[in-house]
């Protein structure tokens, strides 16, 4: 009776589990095929029935967000943007984080948390002295201004996961290097960098998926249209919907958006969810 | 004789970073707590000391102490419906189960996704005309369900929980499985030779022992909902509206509204609730952890 009841609460246990994550996995899946189909449709099919599937598949929706709708441009901003952002916060962290890891000195504490202060810190709290400190630098509608700005603001993280990669390293390498007489500086570049190489791929990932998504700065930095990043430029033309209507090619726009982090999850998915983990404790 | 090599080092490799965060991160940071003390417009230079009148004027604002509400109410029912939700599916996604990478492919990309995607697509789906949700309340004939889910602060609120959910859920499920992967599994076997059904042993071991993620979680979503602002801000169109928290309010009130002053006040209040916020949380729940 008793282990009866023991595997009917189990059955239903189960029962519950399944119809959760198969209602929430589908909905999730409707959700994006909608997304995709609906952006070959012509706007008319659209209006017409939010539902149905498109009648012939429309790229000509595509070439509109890419061209007139400049998302192609947007495209190239962010990924120059990214690229370069990245490339600075990866040589920054690695450097900052190599001396908070391994030189001793009286500030090192100090500065360390310093740096991780920054993660705790909401934006909102200095986001108008940044921005009039922004204008006082004729560093506002500038990819320069918002580069700089994404390089400070990923140090924080980088910093935090390449310190305690270069704690787990051996001492014994570069101490042999230095004894040897080579430079501290030589040292830094020759011996330890490359051996930080799965961190620095990791904090590189990370910083590069951020840097693509990023909004917040974007929006606050940036004026003219075009100098807009893919985020920025997605908003403004949701937001044109409720005059323009031409809701088909901004789901075109929005997958063009979606693909490139799509694939990149596919192609690296154990790096992403092992980073994630990382990430996601920094709040 | 090594440490004294090194410290050669301080300067050329710490300065550049340690610059960058003192510009952008540090003086500014500052500077927000003097703004929050003045009368700025942001236009004029004059900047009159008002000591603490912009906070006093923030708890008589009704749009302000609106915005506070709605942040507790993301924070709750948010929370109370992502707790289980991502603790279900990391132990489904413990135990290896069958489309594993499909799975996680649909629980983790909506994490990677930028915050903008995630509020054009919610949006388009509440969208009162062309959305897909009341298209699909029309096709199965409940006609009288449709609304602008949007518009009104009940179906608002609750909807736009939904997209933060959908993009959140990824991190805590991320975060529930490695604390699962950290509890031995002699403590499975032990309390199967107990007696214990999966049930019990969910109850009895792996909730006590996940105490600490738990606690990290509570703090990541109350902090994530006090600082809420662009699923928020695109969404509704950056216009003042029912779903209003804190950082769309300041947003306005610093671009819009021309009082600098009163949005860094608002600013530094956001800053005190996420530090009180995680001190308070990591003390209450600190005592409850199980150390193994």
């Amino acid at each position: 009776m008793a282990d009866l009841r023991a595997e009917v609460k189990n059955f239903s246990l189960k029962a519950v589990t399944i119809f959760l994550l198969t209602f929430y996995c589908l909905s999730s899946a409707v959700a994006l095929a909608w997304v995709i189909y609906t952006s070959f449709k012509s706007n008319a099919e659209f209006f017409a029935s939010t539902w149905a599937l498109p009648g012939e598949w429309r790229w000509s929706n595509y070439a509109y967000a890419w061209a007139n709708a400049e998302i192609g441009n947007y495209f190239f901003n962010t990924a120059y943007i990214s690229i370069l952002a990245t490339a600075g916060t990866l040589l920054l962290a690695a450097m900052a984080a190599y001396v908070l890891a391994r030189v001793v000195f009286p500030a090192r504490q100090f500065v360390f948390y310093l740096f991780l202060t920054a993660m705790m810190v909401p934006a909102m709290l200095y986001l108008f002295p940044l921005f009039v400190q922004m204008r006082h630098m004729r560093l506002t509608n500038s990819h320069l201004g918002l580069i700089l700005i994404y390089i400070a603001g990923g140090l924080p993280f980088s910093i935090f996961v390449l310190t305690g990669f270069f704690r787990t390293l051996p001492t014994e390498m570069e101490e042999a290097a230095l004894m040897d007489g080579a430079s501290p500086w030589k040292t830094f570049w020759m011996i330890m960098l490359p051996l930080a190489k799965p961190g620095l791929i990791t904090v590189s990932i990370f910083s590069f998926i951020n840097t693509w998504n990023e909004f917040f700065w974007s929006l606050i930095l940036l004026r003219s249209g075009k100098l807009y990043t893919l985020a920025r430029g997605l908003q403004t033309l949701f937001w044109n919907m409720s005059t323009e209507s031409r809701w088909t090619e901004l789901f075109a726009g929005l997958v063009i958006v979606m693909m490139p982090l799509i694939i990149i999850f596919i192609l690296l998915q154990d790096r992403i969810t092992e980073g994630l983990t990382v990430g996601a404790i920094k709040g | 004789m090594i440490q004294r090599e090194l410290r050669k080092l301080i300067l050329p490799l710490l300065g550049p970073a340690l610059l960058l965060h003192t510009i952008f991160f540090v003086v500014p940071a500052l500077n927000a707590f003097y703004y929050s003390t003045t009368s700025w417009s942001g236009i004029t230079p004059e900047k009159e000391f008002v000591g603490v009148d912009n906070f006093v004027r923030a708890f008589n604002d009704h749009t302000f102490v609106m915005s506070m509400e709605n942040v507790g109410y993301f924070s709750v029912l948010g929370f109370v419906l992502i707790f289980p939700l991502s603790l279900l599916f990391a132990v489904v996604l413990s135990k290896k189960p069958p489309f594993e990478r499909l799975l996680k492919f649909v629980i983790f990309a909506p994490t990677l996704l930028s915050v903008v995607v995630t509020a054009v697509l919610w949006g388009s789906i509440f969208n009162p005309v062309i959305g897909l949700l009341n298209e699909s309340l029309r096709g199965l004939g409940l006609e009288t369900w449709t609304q602008p889910w949007l518009g009104r602060r009940g179906t608002a609120l609750p909807a736009i929980t939904v997209a933060m959910i959908w993009q959140g859920l990824g991190t805590y499920v991320i975060l529930f499985l490695a604390g699962l992967q950290k509890i031995p599994l002699s403590f499975y076997e032990s309390a199967e030779l107990d007696g214990a059904d999966a049930w019990q042993q969910f109850w009895h071991v792996t909730l006590p022992l996940l105490w600490d993620v738990v606690q990290i979680l509570v703090v990541l979503w109350i902090i994530g909902s006090v600082q809420a602002f662009a699923l928020i801000f695109v969404i509704t169109r950056g216009y003042p509206n029912v779903a209003e928290v804190i950082g769309t309010y300041l947003y306005w009130a610093g671009f819009q509204g021309q009082s600098i002053g009163y949005a860094s006040a608002m600013g530094v209040i956001m800053f005190f609730l996420v530090l009180t916020f995680s001190l308070l949380v990591n003390r209450l729940m600190r005592r409850e952890t199980i150390e193994y």
